[in-house]
Order: C-alpha cells, then sequence, then structure tokens
C-alpha cells in the first residue's frame, strides 16, 4: 500500500437506513466496515442500489449515518453539527461530479476560487488567483482561465472541476463517475490526471460501476445489497 | 464577502427578465412613495414658510360653513360681525376679508388671478402682517375707486411669459371681470411666486364683483403684548354668543399652522400607507421569485454545500440576491420618483399652481434602505428553505 499507514477514512459498522412510511425499510448499508489510508487510491465500485452512492455521501460527509462510526481525518464525525461537516468538506474533501456541476455564471477560474468563498482564508484575492491558476495549469487549462463552463468541452469542464477539488488541498479527492458523461479519449485524460494526482500524494476515491474505469485504481472494493462483497489491492499494471 | 457579492450579481444576471419584471414591482412601489413623500414635503415646507412670515398677532376668524367660491352663504361673516369682534377687549382693529380668482385682462391676454380684498381703512396694516409693503405707489385709500395693488412678479420682465407677457406699471389699466381697473400701487418681492402674483383691491369692489354680502375672513389683531390665543378665544365666545350659533372659528397663526400640518399629515399618512401597499405587492413578487429560483437551484445549492457551503452562507446568497432585487428597483424608483415629483411641479406650473418638491438626502436613504429591506425580508422564507436543504436531497436533484 502507497503512502503512510494513516487511516483518512474509517467506517465502523456503519449503517445507512432509509425507511418509507412507518413500515418499508431499506438497508442501504448495512455493516460496513472500511479503512482507507492515506495515499491509496480505491474504486468502490457496484451496480446501482448497490448503496454505493450512499457510501459516497457518507464517506463525503455530505450525510449521516443511521448506526455506526464514521471517521474523517481521525475525527469522527457521525455527531458533528451540519456546519461543522460544511467544514471539514470544504477543508478534507475534494468533491468530483458525474456531470462537472460547475456554476455556469462563473468562469473556469471563479469556478476554482468558489469553494475558498467558504473557509475562513486570510488570504488575498490576489494570492488566491495565483493559487487557481496555477491548479488550472495543473490540469492543462492555463490558457482558459477566463472561459465560462458553457465555452469548454466535457472534458475540460471535468479538469476545471478537479482543480476545484483539489482548492484547499484536501486530503482525499472523492470522484463520483468522474468519466460517466465523457467520451472515452476525455475518460482517459480524466483517468490519468486522477493517477497523476494520486501520485503526488492525494487520497482518490473512486465511485464507479465501469470496470474500465475502475482498473485504474490500486484498490477494488465491490459493493452488494449494502455490504462489502470485495476488496482487493491490484496489481500494478505496465 | 466581496466575493459572495460578486457571485450573487452573476447569478442575477442569469435569470435577467425575471428579475427585471420582479424588480419593476419595487421600482412602481418607491416611485409612488418617493414622489408623494418629496410632494408633500414640499408642501408642508411652503406651509410653514407662509406661516413663518405671518404676523403672529393676527387672529382669522372664519365661518364653519362658508363655501368656496363665488356663492356664499347667509351663514357668512358680516360688518355687524366685525363690529363685535372689534368690542372684544384687548383686539387691536378687525377687519374684513374676501379672496377669490377673477378673469383679468391686460395686453389682450386673459388670466385666471389669485386676488384678496381688504377694507381701506387697514389696508397697509393688513399687508403688513402678511408680511408685504408697497415697492411703489400708494396703498388702496377709497373704497369706490377702481384701483388695484398688483404683486411684485407682475412688473418682472422675467415672469413676463408666464403672465401677460408684458409688464404692468403704476397708472397702467387692466379688466378684472370686465371693469377697468388702475394700478395704483406695486408690492415688494417676497420670493414666494404664489404670493408674488396676487392681486389686492377693495373689499366693496371685490362684493361688487362676485355679488356678494358677506366676507370670507375677518381679521382682528390683538393688542401688543397679549396672549393671542386667549383673544381668540374670547372673540370665539363672544361672536357665537352675538351670532347665536356655534358656527364661527377663531384661531390664532399658531393654532392654523398646527391644524395645516396635522391634516397634511394625515393626509401623507394615508397615501403612504397606499404606497406601502404596493410596495409590499412588489415584496411578494421577490418572494415568489426567490421561491421558484431555490427550487430551480436545488443543486447547485448541493454542490456549494458540498464544497464547503455553510448553512449561512447559503442564506447569505439568498439574502443579498433579494436585497439587491430590492435594492436596484429601491434606485431606479427613487431617480423616477423625484422624476414624476418634477413632472407634476412642470404640470402645475403649466396651469399656473406653484409647487415645491423637497429632495432630501433623508427621503434617498429612506427609500433605499426601505427597498433593501423589503427585498432582504421577502427572501428570507426562501433562503431560509435554501439553506436548509439537506445536501444530499440537493444532489440528487436532476
Amino acid at each position: 500500500m502507497a503512502g503512510k499507514e494513516k487511516a483518512v477514512v474509517e467506517l465502523k459498522d456503519v449503517y445507512k437506513i432509509y425507511c418509507m412510511g412507518t413500515e418499508v425499510c431499506v438497508n442501504a448499508l448495512s455493516g460496513v466496515d472500511l479503512r482507507i489510508n492515506n495515499g491509496e487510491f480505491v474504486a468502490i465500485m457496484g451496480p446501482s442500489g448497490s448503496g454505493k452512492s450512499t457510501m459516497m455521501h457518507i464517506v463525503g460527509a455530505l450525510d449521516l449515518p443511521s448506526k455506526g462510526k464514521v471517521f474523517l481525518d481521525g475525527t469522527n464525525i457521525s455527531e458533528l453539527s451540519e456546519d461543522d461537516l460544511a467544514k471539514i468538506r470544504g477543508k478534507t474533501i475534494g468533491f468530483v461530479f458525474q456531470d462537472f456541476n460547475l456554476i455556469p455564471t462563473l468562469t473556469a477560474l471563479e469556478n476554482v476560487m468558489l469553494p475558498m468563498l467558504f473557509q475562513d482564508s486570510n488570504k488575498s484575492t490576489e494570492l488566491q488567483e495565483k493559487h487557481c491558476k496555477a491548479l488550472l495549469s495543473l490540469v492543462g487549462l492555463g490558457e482558459r482561465v477566463n472561459h465560462k463552463p458553457s465555452e469548454l468541452s466535457g472534458g475540460q469542464q471535468q479538469r476545471v472541476a478537479i482543480a476545484r477539488s483539489l482548492v484547499n488541498d484536501p486530503e482525499i479527492i472523492l470522484a463520483d463517475e468522474p468519466t460517466g458523461a465523457l467520451d472515452s479519449k476525455s475518460s482517459q485524460e480524466i483517468m490519468d490526471l486522477l493517477k497523476d494526482l494520486n501520485k503526488k500524494g492525494k487520497t482518490i476515491i473512486l465511485i464507479t460501476h465501469d470496470k474500465t474505469v475502475a482498473n485504474v485504481a490500486k484498490r477494488h472494493i465491490a459493493l452488494k445489497d449494502g455490504k462489502i462483497v470485495e476488496d482487493k489491492i491490484m496489481h500494478e499494471k505496465k | 464577502m466581496i466575493g459572495i457579492l460578486n457571485f450573487v450579481i452573476r447569478n442575477l444576471r442569469r435569470r435577467k427578465l425575471r428579475n427585471w419584471i420582479t424588480i419593476a414591482g419595487i421600482i412602481i412601489g418607491v416611485i409612488a412613495i418617493v414622489s408623494l413623500i418629496s410632494l408633500s414635503e414640499g408642501l408642508k415646507s411652503a406651509i410653514n414658510n407662509e406661516f413663518n412670515n405671518l404676523g403672529t398677532n393676527r387672529i382669522t376668524v372664519t365661518s364653519k360653513y362658508a363655501s368656496f367660491g363665488g356663492s356664499r352663504s347667509n351663514q357668512g361673516l358680516t360688518d355687524n360681525d366685525i363690529k363685535v369682534v372689534e368690542k372684544v377687549s384687548d383686539v387691536d382693529f378687525a377687519s374684513g376679508s374676501l379672496s377669490g380668482f377673477l378673469e383679468t385682462k391686460y395686453n389682450q391676454k386673459t388670466l385666471m388671478t389669485s386676488y384678496t380684498s381688504y377694507d381701506p381703512e387697514h389696508f397697509q396694516e393688513m399687508l403688513k402682517q402678511n408680511n408685504k409693503s408697497l415697492e411703489k405707489g400708494n396703498y388702496i385709500t377709497d373704497e369706490k375707486s377702481k384701483s388695484v395693488i398688483v404683486g411684485y412678479s407682475y412688473i418682472d420682465e422675467s415672469k413676463n411669459k408666464d403672465l401677460f407677457d408684458k409688464t404692468l406699471d403704476l397708472g397702467k389699466k387692466i379688466k378684472i371681470s370686465g371693469t377697468d381697473y388702475t394700478v395704483v400701487g406695486v408690492l415688494k418681492k417676497t420670493g414666494d411666486v404664489r404670493s408674488d402674483t396676487v392681486m389686492y383691491i377693495s373689499n366693496n369692489n371685490l362684493k361688487e364683483i362676485t355679488n356678494s354680502e358677506t366676507y370670507d375672513k375677518i381679521y382682528a389683531i390683538a393688542k401688543e403684548g397679549k396672549d393671542v390665543e386667549v383673544v381668540a378665544a374670547r372673540i370665539q365666545n363672544k361672536l357665537e354668543k352675538a351670532r347665536d350659533a356655534k358656527d364661527i372659528i377663531a384661531t390664532s397663526p399658531i393654532q392654523e399652522s398646527k391644524s395645516q400640518q396635522d391634516t397634511l399629515g394625515m393626509v401623507t399618512i394615508v397615501i403612504i400607507g397606499i404606497a406601502c401597499i404596493s410596495l409590499l405587492v412588489g415584496g411578494i413578487g421577490i418572494l415568489n421569485s426567490m421561491y421558484t429560483s431555490v427550487f430551480e437551484r436545488k443543486k447547485e445549492i448541493g454542490v456549494l454545500k458540498a464544497i464547503g457551503a455553510k448553512k449561512r452562507d447559503i442564506l447569505m446568497i439568498f439574502l443579498l440576491e433579494s436585497g439587491i432585487i430590492g435594492l436596484i428597483g429601491g434606485t431606479i424608483g427613487v431617480l423616477l420618483g423625484f422624476g414624476l415629483a418634477g413632472l407634476v411641479k412642470l404640470v402645475a406650473a403649466q396651469i399656473g399652481i406653484t409647487i415645491t418638491i423637497s429632495i432630501t438626502l433623508n427621503i434617498i436613504l429612506l427609500a433605499l434602505g426601505f427597498s433593501f429591506l423589503i427585498g432582504v425580508i421577502s427572501g428570507m422564507i426562501p433562503a431560509y428553505i435554501a439553506s436548509s436543504q439537506a445536501p444530499v436531497d440537493a444532489l440528487r436533484e436532476e
């Protein structure tokens, strides 16, 4: 396993139960134990309904478990307030979504700067801008900082989203089907980018149902009916 | 904060048409409020100035049933009433007065001109009570002679366009309701256009022209150093007894000013109340627009929360947005409101009525603050709904 042996994500006997009415309840997650260490590249796989979206919400501190404990970067988030969760999200996790979710009115640069708005940062605007421009260069969009999302291709938009996810220097990049809306060439580029980031020490958690995409990851976790049915380390290819 | 403001402004630009429609609702309300306040404040200060110019020991007696215009009721004030008032202790002297608009012709041009008449015996004293005195010529001393004293505007060349196109002067003849009158005196300039365009003739002449037996008003001048309000009460008492009817009012300038201000204040409150209703409707427009916006942007709210936006950040974004909608509406409304007040002034001037409008920083700040506040208040519920959205639910939205 790459990196230091420090757990950045730890789930202990986590349940997520959705009830419709009083009688019918569904266990989206039932008794999941999981530990992801710093610097890992993990793919969480499974068909729809397997609980992988719920998993992503819990790992991403977007939702709290019905039962069990979740540690993010050593902090037990199960009992945190909404605002504290927001703070943790902003600091520790960078989200990359399937449909990019950029703000259409903002330029690439402004989209990347957006998460900094919500952090109590005392950096000057110039400094923030410099930092964000560097990130856009890192994802290969140094020339397109002032373009609106509508003026960018899908692959380019996803790169902006990745730059945005990196802006607060989070421990974890949580990517939910990041190539789901892209053609195969763009998909390849995005996966290469994620691989690079992992090499630079970021922990990457990839949620996908696509085996070829998952193959980039070094560890595969398969979910079925809210339970982990497979957890294996993949051998480095090349 | 500046970042959030920038973000909010970008968002507003996104739904231009809808936002402008929403803003229009606020604009209409603010126009109504600003123009009405501006006009009524102007009127208030005009009344104040007028009363400040009046003699403080002059008591005005009017009949409660005095009718406007030409026809005067038989409850009007008579020569006998003047005698009664003059006998009241501490009254120096009393004099009747009439006023009205009459057709006046000079230089082939006919205007409706404001007239006031006094008793020739007290002409100078009555004008002095109005803070007026002669620029040149003489006061009217004979009640039968067809003499007129004119305000300063009639000899002021710059006012020609609004008046007879030609200046008047001593000795010139004008036709008042068909009869020739000679200008015997010109009054000093007061600076108030309305006041400077009044013409003065004798009571006898005005009674004849209007076919009236009675006076509109009796002015009683209290002796120097006496309490005017006490004398006014005494006059009221005596006159009611003499007339055997409770149909007259005797007021001191202080009371008069106060009661006019009170009436005006009440009218202002009612009018502004009505204007506020339209602003409220504008606020509901904002509420509706923001409410829709929250639902449309559910996913965006989810994304913002995912990238670290706290509840209060989302709250701030939406409140600022609705506040800015209110503020933009307020700004445009203030400009158009003053524009409308100015237009009213212009139109009124065309038909010969002078209106003062008041444009003060207070009105501007009040209107802007109020419209921003309406925006913020209208945005509260939608903003709260937006901020309480669970990030997972918001993100799930497609």
